[in-house]
């Protein structure tokens, strides 16, 4: 008798608690609907500004955000070297946060007026669809179900990555045919470690994965010859042989494409052109042979071209004088603010990744006219 | 006294007590012991000359190392270690913010400590004053830690700042310790304040600072104020009271916010100076709301305790992580769009606090069921209220009983912090990580060199938690009465 009424009280206790949950739902829903119609019905009388505000806000408007907060958040690394890090004075610096600079420059005029939210690789995507962070820099590779389930947005790409295979100078081994059953060290649980089996295992090349957990174990391993090859980004393999005491030698073969650029939630057109267009004047500038050191002396430029790029006034056909507007929403003068106050993209390569042993000319980052792939739209 | 014992017993016993009560001296010469404890036989003499020549070419190793290792990354990074990327012209700051800090710790410790004294003396119980000596077994591993970290300083103001550091913990005890009575009685508050002081000197004043002063204020004032007689007695009392100390509490919080002061918010704090003050402030808040959950799921009112239960069950059956990445990652989408998102710490303390709130709820629940049921019992039958049995007999005995619990659960709390850094906070350990980026050291394999720096300095805070623990567990006598 006594124990059944108590159960009893704890079924009543719970059907009510219950209740209580689904009415908080439910009138959740009919919130959300109801402010849904009522944006509606300001729009149509026109009385009520701030509903319609509102509703421009949750299409986009990433950009009027951005410009009104007078900071631009960008998610980066702090790990990386050469595109992210905290340097000894406690700044971050490298290639991904220069390029947060170059929209910072681009959208607010001031190159310093960006924050950086390091992330993990697991954050990166729920942080941007968060909106905690405007734009995505943090090395992240461009692939067709990152840009379709993760509705991420990925942009004009800055570096041009692959897969490559670091040995031991005096190892023999001088292209992938040599690999067969060598040793292999590799971090586990990548998408490098995937391709190494797909790649060698398609070729017929039988080997064995030395697998590790970081890049500080893997170090002193390679080094003591514990395997004789290393495969990771060729990016990440010339930034540790910088700095090792032993001859290393990185194999011509590439065995992925690791295109890596700025990416930004799906849903704001604008807030995407924008932020593409910024990126991309860094290589117009280098183009144009535009840096940060003579870019005052192109203003007085006879080149049309190249006055519309800057933002100075041009003449037409018919005598007008005018600063020609592209429509992005951007200040006319934004790429003369990028050059001027980072840079072009081949001043922040060699400032970024020329230390850490990457060289521009003649890799897939060259620029189009030397056979390499960085090659933007015309800015007219 | 004496005679009448010899009475009730044995005359050879007597006789026995009279010539020599002392045991047998066990004090052996070093031979003798070494032959006892290393080498008593074959077997043992082969594993003592194994492990010995073992422990020798570890230290032989573990030497070699240290001094032929590059602590250039130390060195140049000591800065990030200690406080992350605050910036660098503004260094006054977290000096002065500790220098509060220590102040407060001082006055408030010597206060504590001449109560505790006094208490003693009069109940006739023995007591000394505590010597530095003492002081110095105590704290020695932070002490020795924080040489240790000012030796990698490149110039010579840290080390001026932490022999001033020394000097002026002395001092505030001292003061602290000769304070007159009536201000030793109010030494909690006192703490507290300049704790909250210390942190807005780095932080500015804010509507935080402006909440946890008013609060401080609030809890002082109800204490005094419960001492005025003249106030009447009872619900109506408790009402006048809280209404006063409400208002003295908006004052001070008014007061702080009209202090124009800007600082650096909690987006620029890193480093140890983070994770000490996430571990300190997780377990402060985390300490009351974990007994008000213990309370409430021991309680007989159904809502509370089915509540209690749902609130502790859920958080010890989720990992910290998710909760941190779910404060960090979803929460922001649940709140409303004009919302202004709270900084990623606020979030993350809030988490922490709970989370340690319902691990501590259940080691106090295990406190609570070992107190015997008749002290309760007897409490009410002396006519006490039902909380002043739970706030004088019961939890006391409670608390007391799970001291090593609560302090395990305190340093694991503390090493919990190192996983901020999964939410983009740039803590202790996660410094190791980044210098090692850098372009002059990446690839040199100087990881267990900064590894083994970060763990001193975890090690040293936590060994001296444990210690003061075991300190305290024989002072409140835990095991012997």
């Amino acid at each position: 008798m006594n124990k059944s009424s108590k159960m009893l009280r704890i079924l009543a206790m719970l059907l009510s608690f219950v209740l209580v949950v689904s009415a908080c739902g439910s009138d959740g829903d009919e919130g959300s609907a109801d402010s849904g119609s009522e944006d509606g019905g300001s729009d149509d009388s026109g009385t009520d500004d701030g509903g319609s505000d509102d509703v421009e806000l949750t299409q986009g408007g990433t950009l009027a955000a951005v410009t009104s907060a007078g900071t631009l958040q960008c998610g980066g690394n702090d790990t990386l070297p050469g595109f992210g890090i905290v340097d000894a004075d406690g700044a971050f610096g490298g290639f991904d946060v220069d390029y947060c600079s170059v929209i910072a420059a681009a959208v607010l005029g001031d190159a310093g007026a960006f924050e950086i939210t390091p992330l993990v690789a697991a954050q990166r995507f729920p942080t941007l669809q968060s909106g905690e962070i405007d734009v995505l820099i943090r090395n992240t590779t461009w692939t067709a179900s990152r840009d379709g389930a993760e509705q991420a947005n990925f942009l004009h790409t800055t570096f041009y990555d692959g897969q490559g295979f670091m040995v031991q100078a005096d190892s023999g081994i001088a292209s992938l045919e040599d690999v067969a059953d060598a040793s292999i060290c590799v971090l586990t649980g990548t998408t490098t470690l995937l391709n190494l089996n797909a790649v060698l295992g398609d070729l017929g090349i039988a080997f064995t994965p030395v697998e590790f957990e970081s890049n500080d174990e893997l170090n002193p391993a390679f080094q003591a010859g514990q395997c004789e090859v290393w495969t990771s980004d060729a990016s990440q393999l010339a930034a540790f042989a910088a700095n090792m005491e032993i001859d290393t030698a990185i194999l011509p073969e590439i065995i992925s494409k690791e295109p890596l650029g700025p990416v930004v939630a799906d849903g704001d057109t604008e807030w995407a052109q924008v932020v593409n267009w910024a990126v991309m004047a860094t290589v117009q500038a280098w183009e144009y042979g535009i840096d940060s050191s003579n870019v005052d002396s192109f203003l007085t430029s006879e080149d049309s071209s190249i006055l519309r790029f800057l933002g100075e006034p041009i003449t037409d056909g018919d005598g007008n004088t005018a600063v020609a507007e592209v429509g992005l929403g951007l200040d006319p003068k934004f790429a003369y603010n990028i050059i001027s106050q980072v840079g072009n993209y081949e001043e922040i390569f060699e400032k970024n990744l020329g230390p850490i042993g990457l060289t521009l000319a003649g890799s897939p980052n060259d620029l189009w006219t030397n056979g390499g792939l960085q090659y933007v739209p015309p800015f007219r | 006294m004496a005679g009448k014992d010899a009475m009730y017993l044995g005359d050879d016993i007597t006789a026995a007590l009279a010539t020599d009560s002392s045991p047998p001296s066990t004090k052996l010469s070093p031979a003798d012991w070494a032959k006892k404890n290393l080498f008593s036989s074959g077997v043992n003499s082969l594993l003592t000359i194994v492990v010995g020549l073992a422990a020798l070419a570890l230290l032989w190793f573990g030497l070699n190392w240290v001094i032929s290792a590059d602590f250039e990354i130390i060195r140049a990074n000591l800065r990030i270690f200690m406080i992350g990327q605050f910036p660098k012209e503004e260094l006054w700051r977290p000096w002065t913010s500790a220098y509060v800090l220590i102040l407060g710790a001082g006055l408030t410790t010597g206060a504590l400590a001449r109560n505790s004294h006094e208490l003693d003396l009069s109940q006739e119980i023995e007591s000394h004053k505590e010597g530095w000596g003492s002081m110095l077994r105590r704290f020695w591993p932070v002490l020795l830690v924080s040489i240790f970290f000012v030796s990698f300083a490149r110039t010579l103001l840290p080390f001026i700042g932490l022999a001033g550091a020394f000097a002026l913990i002395v001092v505030a005890r001292e003061i602290g310790w000769r304070m007159p009575a009536a201000i030793r009685e109010r030494a909690i508050f006192i703490g507290v304040a300049l704790f909250i002081v210390s942190m807005l000197v780095i932080a500015g004043t804010s509507r935080l600072g402006g909440y946890a002063l008013g609060l401080v204020a609030f809890l002082w004032m109800m204490s005094e104020l419960s001492r005025v007689d003249s106030l009447p007695k009872g619900f109506a009392g408790t009402l006048i009271r809280s209404g006063i100390a409400l208002v003295v509490a908006a004052m001070v919080a008014i007061i702080q916010n009209l202090i124009p002061h800007d600082g650096f918010g909690w987006e620029n704090w890193g480093g140890l100076h983070i994770s000490l003050f996430t571990a300190v402030v997780g377990i402060s808040l985390g300490m009351p709301f974990g007994i008000l959950l213990a309370l409430g799921r021991k309680s007989d009112l159904p809502v509370l305790k089915t509540a209690s239960v749902i609130f502790i069950e859920f958080v010890r059956g989720v990992p910290l992580i998710s909760l941190l990445l779910f404060s960090n990652l979803m929460l922001p989408l649940f709140l409303p769009i004009d919302f202004e998102r709270p900084a990623d710490l606020t979030l993350a303390i809030i988490v922490i606090t709970g989370f340690s709130a319902a691990y501590i709820a259940e080691i106090v629940r295990g406190g609570l069921q070992a107190v015997p049921k008749g002290q309760t019992e007897a409490a009410q039958a002396s006519g006490m209220s039902a909380a002043s049995v739970q706030r004088l007999i019961v939890l006391p005995q409670a608390l007391r009983a799970v001291i090593p619990a609560m302090v395990g659960q305190f340093i694991a709390l503390f090493k919990d912090t190192s996983l901020l850094s999964i939410i983009g906070i740039l803590e202790f350990l996660r410094v190791s990580d980044t210098s090692n980026s850098q372009q002059a050291f990446v690839g040199k394999g100087l990881a267990s060199v900064t590894y083994l720096f970060v763990a001193i300095g975890y090690w040293a805070f936590a060994y001296t938690m444990s210690k003061e623990s075991r300190r305290l567990e024989a002072k409140l006598g835990v095991g012997h009465r």
